[in-house]
């Protein structure tokens, strides 16, 4: 049975080859994996593998807040974070990764718009600058082009990962 | 010309300040007996230092100059509280003269120094005036009053590139740009001027040589009224990302000796020449060959005080406390070394692989690091909620330990101990630079993170690592199907589990 899972950001498929109460056998990248779960308490969860090495692995349910699309979860084994999501159904492809449309990295505050609509910008031309945190963060264009249009002015509030401006890339 | 003749017991402090500093400078008091007055914002009703005060005020839900920075506000809720002494922690109203003078209007004692001496190290320009007038060593560049765009450019030619713009009233990195061509120095001017006015209401600027190899190494110093002007050696601040320090550590490994006698003379040199009282921080610029640069003196407790407390075995609030009360301190110069190595990492709420973005949202569990010379200065617990109105730092982890590579390796076995389930965080990237052989060898300059980029990015998760996630994850979630339902987790609802199972059918 191949599940696919988002694991920071990037898709992950495995084969459960066995899922039992307590113990699971999967393929990961072309890798069986075996473990047995010992135990699980308070977001700790001990793990056996076939070798009978112990390890330990933190796992928290994050809370479910309006406005998203997947479950998920923050697993720590070794040291390192690693986010998981179980999408509803469907994938969204983030806007972000599209030429002419740029996103807010994060919620914060308007401090400048550098561009008008109508105007011609070079890729990586400053466009607006958000302030978070105290600390100024500039948008820059990701590509050539004519700007379309702004979506916010200078004081206002803007969240996380919402659109900002629109470009229309020029063809070159 | 000392400022108290006599002494006077702090039985009450108001604390005007938040986090993980509001909460330290309340284990002090609490260990001298002192009761403590706590400030938040409405939003940050759940928070440690809200909770953890004797007393606690709430300020509204206004904006930073409604809050933590309305100084008549917070003089009126000391007066009413009764407090004899007010602490300003860091940021904020720390270095505000003209608060500080409001507080002594008012019969309350600032612990802090003397409003001239805020005033005079508050202004870049002048403190380096002083300076000069002391015989400490200064970088040259332009300091003056002049802030025609044209004319700070010609200065700026006259220095030559690269050269830094800075806030002149500025700290912590803001309204600071690095400008390594002509071209760049009007936008990067613009740039500064805009954060300098956001962050101090004050757009005036300084434009100076940029040291290209330099070290950041400041010295910790302590003067009481009674004409005692103490250091309590160096810490070295080197690995900084955006200008703000994020690995720091007492001793420096690139001072000998005579070196460290050399600028820790120079700094009480400054505390004597200025007539210092209180705790400060000699800050320098240590040039490869061994010249070093006065660079700024912060008239406040540090961020990164802690290393200099595990290192020496002084408590700095409670030196505070006792210099505010006008007595002597409890200790000689003679009486202080350094004693072993400490290493402090600062642990962010941002995403160092997404250029230091800001992170924000709920914590669900704070892990603690804990064990013998392991310190961990926390701001947040369980259920909190980080947003974007403060500081991205929500905490500072410290280790000592004999030598500096034992406690490399021990705040690098910690690190894994900290954790904000819920949230991004720059704990691995603090791993990551820890474990960089340059960091181990000590060649630690303040450009190392954009030297070392390459290297600190994230390399991603092993197979194994993945492998063990994914094992947890559905040995986890099938128990949670069962209807006695043993949960992982403290938060967890049954729709996320009907999800579960009918993916697993699918």
């Amino acid at each position: 049975m191949k599940k696919t899972i988002s694991i920071n950001d990037k898709s992950i498929e495995v084969d459960l080859l066995n899922l039992q109460q307590e113990e699971i056998h999967f393929e990961l990248e072309g890798e069986r994996y075996k473990f047995k779960l010992q135990m699980e308490k308070c977001g700790k969860i001990f793990l056996k593998d076939e070798s009978g090495k112990n390890s330990e692995v933190f796992g928290y349910r994050l809370p479910f807040k309006s406005g998203m699309t997947a479950k998920s979860w923050h697993y720590v084994t070794n040291g390192r974070d690693l986010f998981f999501e179980l999408a509803g159904r469907g994938k969204k492809k983030k806007k972000s990764d599209q030429e002419g449309h740029m996103l807010s990295p994060m919620p914060g505050q308007v401090i400048k718009v550098l561009v008008k609509e109508g105007q011609e910008v070079n890729k990586n031309e400053p466009l607006i600058v958000l302030e978070a945190m105290k600390m100024e963060h500039t948008i820059r264009s990701n590509c050539k082009g004519l700007v379309k249009k702004v979506f916010f002015n200078q004081g206002d509030l803007v969240g996380g990962e919402v659109e900002l401006l629109e470009l229309v890339p020029s063809k070159e | 010309m000392n400022s108290k003749t006599t002494l006077r017991k702090i039985k009450k402090v108001l604390i005007a300040n938040r986090g993980e500093i509001a909460v330290r400078i309340m284990e002090t008091c609490r260990l001298m007996g002192i009761k403590t007055v706590s400030l938040y914002h409405l939003e940050e009703k759940e928070l440690p230092h809200s909770l953890l005060g004797d007393e606690s005020v709430c300020l509204g839900e206004g904006s930073l100059h409604e809050t933590y920075l309305n100084g008549e506000k917070i003089v009126e809720v000391a007066l009413a509280k009764g407090a004899d002494a007010i602490h300003p922690g860091y940021g904020f109203l720390s270095e505000n003269a003209d608060f500080s003078k409001r507080v002594r209007d008012a019969g309350i004692l600032f612990i802090g120094p003397q409003a001239e001496t805020m005033t005079l190290m508050g202004d870049k320009t002048e403190s380096k005036k002083a300076m000069e007038k002391l015989r400490v060593p200064i970088i040259p560049g332009y300091h003056g009053d002049n802030q025609d765009d044209s004319f700070l450019r010609e200065e700026a030619q006259k220095i030559g590139y690269p050269l830094l713009i800075k806030a002149s009233a500025g700290g912590g990195g803001k309204g600071m740009r690095v400008v390594y061509e002509d071209d760049l120095f009007f936008e990067s001017l613009e740039s500064a001027r805009r954060e300098a006015h956001n962050a101090f209401g004050n757009d005036k600027v300084l434009i100076e040589k940029y040291i290209e190899n330099p070290r950041h190494i400041e010295v910790q110093v302590l003067s009481s009224c009674h004409g005692e002007h103490f250091h309590l050696f160096e810490r070295e601040c080197s690995i900084q990302r955006r200008h703000q320090k994020i690995i720091e550590e007492s001793p420096s490994p690139a001072l000998k000796d005579d070196l460290r006698l050399e600028m820790c003379k120079v700094a009480v040199q400054i505390t004597e020449g200025i007539q210092y009282e209180g705790a400060g921080t000699i800050e320098y610029i240590l040039d490869e060959d061994g010249s070093f640069y006065f660079l700024e003196m912060n008239t406040r407790l540090q961020v990164e005080h802690p290393i200099t407390e595990m290192v020496t075995g002084v408590d700095l609030v409670k030196s505070q406390i006792e210099v505010a009360e006008g007595r002597s301190l409890s200790f000689k110069q003679s009486d202080l070394e350094q004693k072993g190595h400490a290493i402090e990492a600062r642990v962010y709420a941002e995403n160092p692989d997404q250029d230091f973005l800001p992170s924000v949202g709920d914590i669900v569990t704070v892990g603690n690091p804990k064990g013998s010379g392991v310190r961990f200065d926390c701001g947040y617990q369980d259920g909190n909620t980080v947003s974007i109105k403060y500081d991205p730092m929500l905490a500072k982890l410290i280790c000592w330990a004999e030598d500096r590579e034992t406690a490399i390796s021990k705040i690098k076995m910690s690190l894994e101990q900290v954790l904000f389930a819920g949230l991004k965080t720059n704990r691995q990237y603090l791993q990551r630079i820890l474990d960089l052989e340059d960091f181990e060898k000590g060649i630690t300059f303040t450009h190392f993170i954009p030297k070392h980029s390459e290297d600190l990015k994230d390399k991603g998760p092993t197979s194994n690592e993945l492998a063990l996630a994914i094992a947890a994850h559905f040995l986890c979630s099938e128990k949670g199907q069962s209807s006695s339902s043993q949960e992982y987790g403290p938060r967890v609802d049954r729709a996320s589990w009907d999800l579960l199972s009918n993916f697993r059918n699918s």
